[in-house]
């Protein structure tokens, strides 16, 4: 398998097809012959993420690299930043608005997830400016 | 026991039949946080819940749940159900509440 890149635009205002990209990297690393076990690591912390840039950052891009080795996501938003990135990783942390916590988001998981399920993750983010989160999952079964 | 035969038993709405609707079913999960239900729903799971807006496809099918079914007689929007179709989710419905409908998928299964 040789690297393979992929970028994904994330709508901010359309909710209705929020983590449609986790769904079309899923596709992508299926079809690359990904085990099953590693696509599911992926596409939760992608998910999360994905979420996480339409309900408190307006959108944004995640660019996705594949190799042999590892899956490479990197998602960047402009949206407000996180003011104080270890409150914001506690368990049940959230400033999810009620509308948002209707539709069932706002359990205060998405980022505590998206560490559990990554064998790396690094948060950059500035207030005002924006946020962008890197993340690798390992594919080489070591 | 696959969805269609626990659809019979718990005489299940069938709102889309989705195209895991003849296969095993391997576990349950139930709840209505989307961010639990995505890190707990496993491949082959029933999911439960009463949530029932877009995302619950999205959670069903990343985790590759066998079928998700909604409690408590939940109105479903229209849009819901039509995505479901377009994407073959198996989404089913039922009057009864979560307790009840645990109870009966953990005798069944
Ligand atoms: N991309 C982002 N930009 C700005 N703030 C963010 C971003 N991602 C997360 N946050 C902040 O971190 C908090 C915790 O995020 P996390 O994903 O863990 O929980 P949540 O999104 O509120 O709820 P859940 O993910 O369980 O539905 C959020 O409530 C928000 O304040
Ligand atoms: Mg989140």
């Amino acid at each position: 398998m040789n690297s393979f890149k992929v970028q994904y635009t994330i709508d901010g205002e359309d909710f209705s097809v929020a983590g449609e990209a986790s769904r079309k990297l899923k596709k992508v690393l299926q079809s690359l012959g990904v085990d099953p076990q590693i696509i599911r690591k992926a596409t939760v912390a992608m998910y999360e993420g994905e979420i996480n840039m339409v309900i408190h950052a307006d959108g944004g891009v995640i660019d996705a690299e594949i190799t042999p080795e590892k899956i490479h996501l990197f998602l960047r938003d402009k949206g407000p930043g996180i003011p104080d990135i270890a409150l914001a990783m506690t368990e049940g942390f959230s400033t999810a608005s009620d509308n948002v916590r209707e539709l069932g988001f706002g359990a205060g998981m998405g980022l505590p997830n998206m560490e559990k399920y990554t064998d790396y993750m690094n948060i950059i983010t500035e207030i005002g400016v924006g946020t962008t989160i890197e993340m690798i999952v390992n594919t080489s079964l070591s | 026991m696959k969805v269609n035969e626990l659809v019979q038993k718990l005489e299940l709405e069938v709102l889309c039949e989705g195209e895991s609707f003849f296969s095993d079913i391997d576990g349950c999960f139930a709840g209505d946080l989307l961010s639990l239900a995505m890190s707990n729903v496993r491949a082959g799971n029933v999911w439960i819940t009463v949530q029932t807006n877009m995302n619950i496809l999205g959670i069903a099918s990343l985790t590759e749940a066998s079928c998700t079914i909604v409690a408590n007689g939940m109105n479903i929007p229209d849009a819901v159900i039509e995505k479901a179709k377009d994407e073959n989710i198996c989404l089913l419905r039922s009057e009864k509440g979560m307790y009840e409908l645990c109870l009966s998928v953990g005798e069944l299964i």
